[in-house]
C-alpha cells in the first residue's frame, strides 16, 4: 500500500527567496504547454519541498529547488490530471525505457512485458471508490529523473514480486532445483564467550553508515565489487581500498577490545585469526539462511 | 568454537537495527543520480547500512541502468594514481600506428624521389642524357652519393627509357 502523496492542502508557506527560485523555474518547466499555472506549478514544487526539507534552512530548500527535475515533474503532474499532450510527451520518450529497464531486470522477455504492463497501468491509474483515477505518477516527486524513477519503481516491484513468490515455492520445487540445505545459520549458535560478541557488536556499532554499508553489501549480500561501485559511484578499485581498510580497523578494534576485557595477546592473535571477516563470504550467505528458515517452517506448517 | 566466530560478526551486521521509514522511490533515484544533498544522503546511507531490502532495490537499479553509472561519472570519480596498462593500450597502439604508416610513407617519397630519371620520367631523362651525357646534375650526384646503397649513381643512359616503357 502506498504511502497518500503530498497534497495541496499540506502546502506550507515558504521564504521569498524560495518562491522566487520556484517562479523562476516555471519557465523552464515546459508546465504552460500542459495547462498547469503558474500557481499549479508553485504548489506541486511547494509540496516538493515540504516533503523533503520542511526541516532544512532556507539555503537547502533553495537547492532542493534547483535541483529539480521541473520538466519531468510538471509532465507527471500533467500525465496524472489526464493531459493528452502530456500523455503523448510520456509515451514518446518513456514508453521504449521502461520496457528496456523492464527486460534487463526481469532477464527475461515475458515477466519482463508483464512487469512494465503492471507498472503503466499504475501509471496510468485506478479509479479509487469516490471514481477519482489516481495515478502512480503522483508519487513523483522530481528529485530524480523520471527515466531513473521508474526503474526504481520497477526494481522495488520485481523485488516484491520475487519475494512473494519464493514464499509460495514448495519444499520439493526447491530440492528439485538443487537448492541445497545447509547447517541452521549462527543465530542458534550459542556465543563461546559473551566477551567476544560484545566486542564485535560495540566493534560494528562504533562504524559510519558508510562502512557498515560496504560490510553488509560485501559480506551480507555478496555483492560484488563492481556492483557495490555503481552503487557508490564509485570504481570498484576505490571499494576494494575502503573495504579492505574497515575490515582492518574492525580487526583491530575488536582486539583491542578483547585485551582490555583482560584476553592475553597471544589469545587475541589465535581469536583474530579465527574470528578473520574475510572468512564471512566462505559461510552462507544471510539471504539463504532466510529462505532455508522460511522453507522450514513451511515444512513444519506441511506436517502439521 | 571455530565455526561460531565468523557467524558471530554476520550475525552482528545482519542483526535488524532500527531502520526508520523505508526511503521513498525518489530518495532512491536521486541517491544513484548523486542528486542528495549531504543531509539526505548520510540518512539514506544510514538507512541502506541496515536494510537489506532496500539495498537489493538499489542494486537491482544501478544493474538495470542502461548505461554504468561509472561511465557516466568518469569526470567525478577520482582517478587511479598508476593508470592500468588497459587504459593506456589504444593510445599506444594508435601511436605506433601513426609512427608506422609515416614512416612507410615517408620512406616510399623518398624512394620516389631518388629514382634515377629514366624511371621516374622518360622524357627529361631523355632530355637530359641528349643535352649533357657526359655532365650529369651536380645537385642529383650530391643527392645520390647520400644514398646509403648507391644503386642508381651510374650516369643516365639511354637503356632504362624503354624499360620504363615496358612497365607501362
Amino acid at each position: 500500500m502506498l504511502p497518500e502523496p503530498s497534497t495541496l492542502a499540506d502546502i506550507p508557506t515558504l521564504g521569498s527567496a524560495v518562491s522566487k527560485t520556484i517562479a523562476q523555474r516555471y519557465d523552464e518547466s515546459s508546465a504552460e504547454r500542459y495547462g498547469i499555472t503558474p500557481e499549479s506549478f508553485h504548489n506541486i514544487v511547494a509540496a516538493v519541498v515540504f516533503r523533503y526539507a520542511s526541516e532544512a534552512g532556507e539555503q537547502e530548500q533553495l537547492d532542493v529547488v534547483a535541483t529539480l527535475h521541473v520538466e519531468e515533474l510538471a509532465l507527471a503532474r500533467a500525465c496524472s490530471a489526464g493531459n493528452e499532450t502530456a500523455w503523448e510527451v510520456f509515451l514518446t520518450r518513456f514508453r521504449v525505457p521502461l520496457y528496456e529497464s523492464a527486460y534487463r531486470i526481469a532477464k527475461d522477455e515475458t515477466t519482463g512485458r508483464e512487469l512494465a504492463d503492471g507498472l503503466y497501468a499504475d501509471l496510468y491509474g485506478m479509479p479509487n471508490r469516490e471514481g477519482h483515477r489516481i495515478s502512480r505518477l503522483d508519487y513523483y516527486m522530481g528529485r530524480g529523473s523520471l527515466e531513473g524513477w521508474l526503474r526504481t519503481v520497477l526494481s522495488q516491484q520485481y523485488v516484491n514480486r520475487y519475494r512473494s513468490q519464493s514464499k509460495e515455492v514448495s519444499l520439493d520445487a526447491q530440492v528439485e532445483a538443487g537448492v541445497s540445505f545447509a547447517a541452521p545459520p549462527a543465530e542458534s549458535t550459542p556465543a563461546a564467550d559473551d566477551r567476544i560478541a560484545v566486542a564485535v557488536a560495540q566493534t560494528l556499532a562504533e562504524l559510519r553508515s558508510e562502512e557498515r554499508y560496504l560490510l553488509a553489501s560485501y559480506y551480507l549480500d555478496q555483492r560484488t565489487l563492481a556492483d557495490i561501485g555503481r552503487q557508490l559511484r564509485l570504481h570498484e578499485s576505490t571499494v576494494s581500498r575502503k573495504l579492505e581498510r574497515v575490515t582492518r580497523e574492525v580487526r583491530k578494534r575488536v582486539r583491542k577490545r578483547l585485551q582490555a576485557v583482560g584476553f592475553h595477546p597471544r589469545r587475541c592473535d589465535e581469536l583474530m585469526q579465527e574470528l578473520d571477516i574475510r572468512d564471512l563470504n566462505v559461510d552462507v550467505t544471510a539471504t539463504l539462511s532466510k529462505k532455508h528458515r522460511r522453507v522450514r517452517s513451511i515444512s513444519k506448517d506441511e506436517v502439521t | 568454537m571455530k565455526q561460531s566466530e565468523p557467524n558471530m560478526l554476520r550475525r552482528e551486521l545482519a542483526r535488524s537495527q532500527e531502520a526508520g521509514p523505508p526511503p521513498d522511490a525518489d530518495m532512491l533515484t536521486a541517491f544513484t543520480e548523486d542528486a542528495l544533498s549531504e543531509r539526505e544522503r548520510k540518512q539514506l546511507m544510514a538507512h541502506l547500512a541496515v536494510c537489506a531490502d532496500c539495498r537489493e532495490v538499489l542494486s537491482v537499479t544501478t544493474l538495470a541502468a542502461p548505461v554504468p553509472v561509472a561511465a557516466d561519472t568518469a569526470d567525478v570519480l577520482p582517478r587511479p594514481v598508476h593508470p592500468p596498462l588497459r587504459t593506456w593500450l589504444p593510445w599506444i597502439v594508435t601511436a605506433a600506428v601513426v609512427v608506422i604508416v609515416s614512416s612507410a610513407v615517408l620512406l616510399h617519397e623518398r624512394k620516389q624521389e631518388f629514382k634515377p630519371p629514366s624511371e621516374n620520367n622518360a622524357s627529361v631523362a631523355a632530355t637530359a642524357t641528349v643535352q649533357a651525357p657526359a655532365q650529369p646534375d651536380k645537385q642529383l650526384q650530391t643527392t645520390i652519393a647520400q644514398v646509403p646503397k648507391p644503386v642508381h649513381n651510374k650516369p643516365a643512359s639511354p637503356k632504362p627509357a624503354p624499360k620504363t616503357a615496358e612497365r607501362r
